[in-house]
């Protein structure tokens, strides 16, 4: 299993949001750490196949990210991702399953599992302008496993979830990353540095750091600061 | 597998789901259910005084029209006509107030006014016209011809439509025929406008809502979300607009037939005092079944149209601007007819097609040595270009980006 992705680049008409990002990745999580506008989530929509990159090649497996079979494979939490007000729990997670190609009865089997997972059980009939933030959030969280993701990826997804939610789907994301390359972004370093078998980092649209954190390194936080000081400060990349 | 179905429930189930639509629906139905009955409310006022009511003077001329229904346009029909109102008295007020008309004349009103519209002439011209069944039917033609004429028809199209008038066995036979005349004039005046206004309304949010919404992002990663849901959106807009249609033109016909009689399905349309300029070879019944089909099929082309400028404006407010300017467009601006081609392109488009003036047009196609009506033509054009449509909406669709936020 192998997600490669091969100088890619996503400009716009005077600013570089991702700056020839080359990455090969495989089982595991992967961490993307960067401060806002750093070119995560634009880097992240290009991994998913709604945002075409300038530059640069994007393959799972062999399989171009235009592919269907490519978006079959892959699971989605956007950073800000919407709804449907009057949809039940239950029936955003079937018509979602139903875009991901799942046929209804594992649909319905996969999607009781997953609000089990993500405990909506007992919500699952209820509408989701009913719910609160966290909870919408558990519903994407579950939206995107849906289909047994091999590429998973999850955009700042622990945002609206409280401290125990966080712990729970830290653990989630933790077994998932051993059959599945799971890339998961945030600013927040305690959501990554446990679980993560990978640190990336990026900043102005590039690539400045990839590889396992090792404490030898010393404090992942403190290095992930520094790097963001000398952006404010208007420092140069470590 | 594929999942069209279920994708396709979840897209009706998201139009419906929307308040605005049922709203949109409850608003048409109340404008029918006003339209079948406000010619029969009110009263008739002479002179500041209550003479009589709506609905009784309606009374009245359904039991004379009754009492014709059946009857030959021959030279006995015509002589009793003339006669009866040759007893109408030389007045200085209108002649519908004498005792005369109410006692003879008026159960003769309906082949009167048909006399007078294929004749042309007035009240008194009428009074003097020696009836005769074969000047009648000449008239007729000659009057046709003035109106070709002014059409500006080539000599093609008047050879064809000269044609299709002797194709007409005479003396035509008169049946009563009231609701289908109001279904085919105020009816589907009604509904086109209503139907039109609906669809934009309706439809103007279905791709752009998701945009706004920003679960454009799931659809779009989805494995099947750049391309069977394009098409699963695009047929739960176009069979709910349909079903729209079907049921606001199913409540006109219900609410017509209640109110004024299924009666006179296979009467000719000459007899139609909305179109008995057409030279169509038809009942009234078939032309109005012609033109609720035509409705059904404009649309759900229109519902195609509108679906696709969603999706590329991605905004429902402009793509609702956008529909509405052009049905106000439709409404109220009118090519003259001497520039010919350019007034029956315009009166054909979408926005003008839905009158039974346009759908019946003495104006035609010419293709090889044939003349096309416009009721035979305009549908198969809106199919094509709605489809034409369509397509290049799916590339659009496919090649959206999700950025900018």
């Amino acid at each position: 299993m192998k997600l490669v992705i091969d100088r890619v680049s996503k400009q716009y008409q005077n600013r570089i949001a991702v700056d020839r990002v080359s990455l090969v990745l495989h089982e595991g999580v992967h961490g993307l750490l960067g401060a806002n506008g750093a070119g995560k989530t634009t880097l992240m929509r290009m991994l998913c196949g709604i945002l075409k990159p300038t530059g640069g090649t994007i393959t799972f497996d062999g399989m171009d990210v235009s592919e269907e079979a490519y978006r079959a494979v892959l699971g989605y939490l956007p950073q800000d991702f919407g709804y449907y007000p009057e949809f039940r729990a239950m029936d955003f997670l079937l018509y979602l399953a139903a875009l991901k190609g799942i046929p209804r009865p594992k649909a319905k089997r996969r999607a009781g599992e997953l609000l089990a997972l993500v405990s909506l059980q007992e919500e699952g009939h209820k509408k989701i302008k009913t719910f609160s933030g966290g909870m919408k959030q558990r519903l994407g969280i579950a939206q995107a496993l849906l289909n047994d993701p091999k590429l998973l990826i999850l955009d700042e997804p622990t945002a609206g979830l409280d401290p125990k939610e966080r712990v729970r789907f830290r653990n989630l994301i933790e077994d998932l990353g051993r059959d599945s390359i799971v890339l998961l972004s945030t600013h927040i370093v305690s959501d990554i540095e446990h679980i993560a078998d990978d640190i990336l980092m990026m900043k102005e649209g590039q690539l400045i750091y990839q590889g396992k954190w090792e404490e030898t390194k010393g404090d992942l936080e403190a290095f992930y600061l520094q790097q963001f000081a000398e952006e404010v400060t208007g420092g140069t990349n470590a | 597998m594929s999942n069209f179905g279920t994708i396709y429930g979840y897209e009706v189930k998201k139009i419906l789901g929307r308040r605005l639509v049922w709203a949109v629906t409850a608003v048409c139905m109340l404008c029918v259910v006003l339209f079948t009955f406000a010619d029969l409310t009110g009263k008739y006022y002479v002179d500041g005084a209550v003479a009589d009511t709506h609905y009784h003077m309606f009374q009245v001329d359904q039991e004379y029209r009754h009492a014709l229904s059946g009857r030959a346009l021959d030279q006995k029909l015509l002589a009793e006509v003339s006669k009866a109102y040759r007893t109408i008295p030389d007045t200085s007020e209108r002649y519908t107030l004498t005792p005369e008309y109410e006692t003879y004349a008026r159960p003769y009103s309906e082949i009167f006014h048909l006399v007078r519209r294929w004749t042309q002439g007035n009240f008194d011209e009428f009074r003097e016209w020696e009836p005769d069944e074969r000047a009648l039917y000449a008239a007729r033609g000659e009057t046709l011809e003035q109106i070709w004429r002014d059409l500006q028809l080539t000599d093609a199209e008047k050879a064809y439509w000269r044609g299709k008038e002797a194709e007409t066995k005479t003396p035509l036979v008169y049946f009563y025929h009231e609701g289908y005349s109001k279904i085919l004039s105020n009816g589907l005046n009604t509904i086109s406008i209503l139907i039109l206004l609906a669809v934009c309304i309706c439809m103007a949010g279905v791709f752009a809502e998701e945009h706004a919404r920003r679960t454009d992002q799931l659809i779009l990663s989805g494995a099947k979300g750049k391309s069977m849901v394009y098409w699963a959106k695009i047929a739960a807009g176009v069979s709910v607009s349909s079903a729209l249609a079907l049921a606001l033109s199913a409540l006109v016909f219900g609410l017509v037939f209640a109110v004024y009689g299924a009666e006179g399905f296979a009467v000719s349309l000459r007899f139609s005092s909305y179109l008995w300029n057409s030279s169509e070879p038809i009942s009234i019944g078939q032309a109005c079944l012609t033109a609720y089909g035509i409705v059904l099929v404009t649309t759900a082309v229109v519902s195609a149209l509108m679906l696709v400028l969603s999706e590329v404006l991605h905004n429902s407010i402009a793509a609702l601007a956008v529909g509405v300017g052009a049905i106000m467009a439709g409404m109220l601006a009118r090519i003259p007819q001497q520039y010919r081609v350019a007034a029956q392109i315009w009166d054909w488009s979408p926005v003008r097609f839905l009158n039974a003036e346009y759908i019946f047009d003495s104006r035609t196609i010419p293709l090889a040595e044939h003349c096309l009506s416009a009721w035979q033509v305009v549908p198969v054009l809106y199919i094509l270009a709605g489809i034409g449509v369509v397509v290049a909406g799916k590339f659009i669709y496919q090649r959206y980006q999700v950025s900018g936020r």
